[in-house]
């Protein structure tokens, strides 16, 4: 039983840099078109 | 007075000292309130952790793991290091983006709405002054348990230091001195938890003999005799309290104020990575040391004094001291945070003072009168202060977290949905809290205070959200969150913070070993 708490703590973070991570590079990638295409325009 | 004593006293002479010191550097309300907005990773993090651990985790948390409870409390600081991370992407960097002085300030602007902003600045009120009065209980407890000194001239003595601090120096005297403290308790932390292993045997040796002693001390389930009679109902009730630490690490004021701090976004989403590292391994170090004392001493007392018998009776004397003093560091960084968040309220919130020099005035007699008031009040509260803690954790958690959430996710809510679910959620969860309290009633874990204020929240959200319409100036301010400053698109920055966040990829598979070999794996040896 305590390999599967330990399992879950574990998946429970991951999971967590899994959503965190995705949403940051997401972000990232759309502050770096949204510069780009702002430059394009002047 | 022996030498703990004087070690505590040198440390709080220090810290007075470092007030002043810093206090030179404060020119202006932003410096004091809000460190000037230019706290690197470093200050964030260690104020963040800084905050977080006060007496409630050297006492309060250290008394659970003694008394059976380590499995659990495991649980929950697991979910509070995740709430750090959530925290920081989905609510953090766009509180910091807001420029907004305080959090009230910011769901004022946010909802356009001026009793908003007064109603999360009084729940954020009760609930500093009710964690205030646990920690100066919890250092009250501390140093006269230490020193035979009598316990109200002992947290008259922790308040005098703290206000000082904060009254002087501000915010930026916080954070540099949370810093220090961070640094402090967990050095002592790290050094304490061996030192007792080491005493008992090595590491392995002291699991086999506390488990000897009692193998459901560190079992999965936490000991059955201590709180709920089945292991599936601890770990219900360590989800539960695991989510509402979640929530209040993601949006507790007296976690994101810090962001409001920070230098930029990429400094708030990166400190969230190194807090959770540090917040796990002193949650782990502390609960593991507090069940080892079992090796010493099975049956003390006090469960809360755990740590401080082992500094007194376990430990060498010099890394007692160093451990107790870390303890008071942690109680007095906890308190200067919350003094600093009052004052900045009242003269933020409240006042709305323009004028820079009136503004550091009114919130330098705001901090005086709030020690007042919690120096008054915690000399009639009994020292309970694991559930005292618990009471403010949770009612911030169940008034603030969905409307949090909603402000800057949800296009929908409106200043009334807003106000009504904060509202509700606050008295939703205090009145059950009271009413447990009084009647002394043990509820189902679908009616626990958390779940009741949560249900209250979002059933006002909902309603006062579906009987009006979001105004333009809503719109607006929900719009303004999500226009990124140009500052904020350095490629540099954003590949560092990148890495950075890749920690929490890091920090899972630390978790995995240090629970493998430092628990699970000598546990499992010794129950065979």
């Amino acid at each position: 039983m305590q390999i599967i708490q330990v399992a879950f703590v574990v998946l429970w973070v991951a999971l967590a840099g899994v959503v965190c991570y995705g949403k940051i590079v997401r972000d990232f990638a759309q502050y770096q078109q949204n510069n780009t295409e702002g430059g394009e325009n002047q | 007075m022996n030498i703990y004593f004087i070690g505590m006293v040198i440390s709080m002479i220090i810290y007075v000292i470092l007030g002043f010191v810093i206090s030179k550097g404060v020119k202006s309300a932003n410096d004091f309130y809000v460190a000037g907005r230019q706290a690197p990773t470093i200050l964030i993090v260690g104020s963040l952790v800084a905050s977080y651990c006060s007496t409630g985790m050297f006492m309060g948390d250290a008394g659970e793991a003694y008394s059976g409870f380590f499995a659990p409390m495991l649980m929950v600081a697991i979910f509070q290091i995740v709430g750090y991370v959530y925290g920081t992407v989905f609510f953090g960097r766009y509180l910091r983006r807001s420029e907004a002085v305080t959090i009230p300030e910011f769901f004022g602007k946010r909802f356009d709405s001026r009793a908003i902003r007064i109603l999360s600045m009084a729940t954020a009120m009760v609930t500093l002054i009710v964690y205030m009065l646990s920690i100066m209980q919890g250092i009250g407890t501390l140093m006269s348990t230490v020193t035979g000194v009598d316990y109200n001239l002992c947290i008259f003595l922790a308040l005098i230091t703290f206000t000082l601090l904060t009254i002087t120096s501000g915010s930026k005297g916080v954070l540099i001195t949370d810093t220090i403290m961070f640094g402090i308790f967990t050095l002592a932390t790290v050094a304490a938890v061996f030192a007792i292993a080491g005493k008992a045997g090595g590491w392995t040796q002291a699991i086999q003999t506390v488990t000897q002693q009692n193998p459901a001390l560190l079992s999965w389930s936490g000991d059955l005799s201590y709180f709920y009679p089945t292991g599936g109902q601890n770990m219900l009730w360590a989800l539960l309290y695991g989510v509402v630490w979640m929530s209040v690490c993601m949006v507790g004021p007296w976690q994101s104020s810090r962001y409001l701090m920070a230098k930029n976004e990429h400094v708030v989403i990166r400190s969230s990575v190194w807090s959770a590292f540090g917040i796990f391994l002193l949650q782990f170090l502390i609960a593991i040391a507090a069940v080892m004392v079992h090796a010493f001493s099975p049956e003390l007392e006090s469960a809360s004094e755990v740590l401080i018998w082992a500094s007194m009776n376990v430990m060498p004397t010099l890394l007692g001291v160093v451990l107790l003093t870390g303890v008071l560091a942690a109680g007095i960084s906890s308190a200067t945070t919350f003094l600093s968040l009052i004052g900045s309220s009242v003269a933020n919130d409240i006042c709305e003072i323009e004028d820079d020099k009136k503004k550091i005035r009114v919130g330098r007699y705001a901090i005086a009168g709030a020690a007042v008031i919690v120096m008054v009040l915690a000399y009639y509260q009994p020292p309970a202060i694991f559930w005292i803690m618990y009471l403010g954790a949770t009612v911030i958690a169940c008034s603030w977290f969905p409307v949090s959430l909603a402000s800057v996710w949800s296009k929908r809510v409106t200043k009334t949905g807003a106000f009504c679910g904060m509202l509700m959620g606050f008295i939703g969860c205090a009145s059950m809290k009271v009413y447990t309290s009084v009647s002394g009633a043990s509820l189902p874990l679908y009616l626990d205070p958390f779940v009741v204020g949560l249900a209250a929240n979002l059933l006002g959200m909902i309603i006062g959200s579906a009987l009006t319409k979001v105004t333009p100036a809503e719109n607006q301010a929900r719009e303004a969150l999500f226009r990124v400053p140009g500052s904020e698109c350095d490629l540099g920055e954003m590949r560092r913070t990148k890495r950075n966040m890749l920690g929490v990829f890091l920090l899972a598979v630390f978790i995995l070993v240090v629970l493998l070999t430092m628990w699970t794996i000598p546990y499992l040896r010794a129950i065979q």
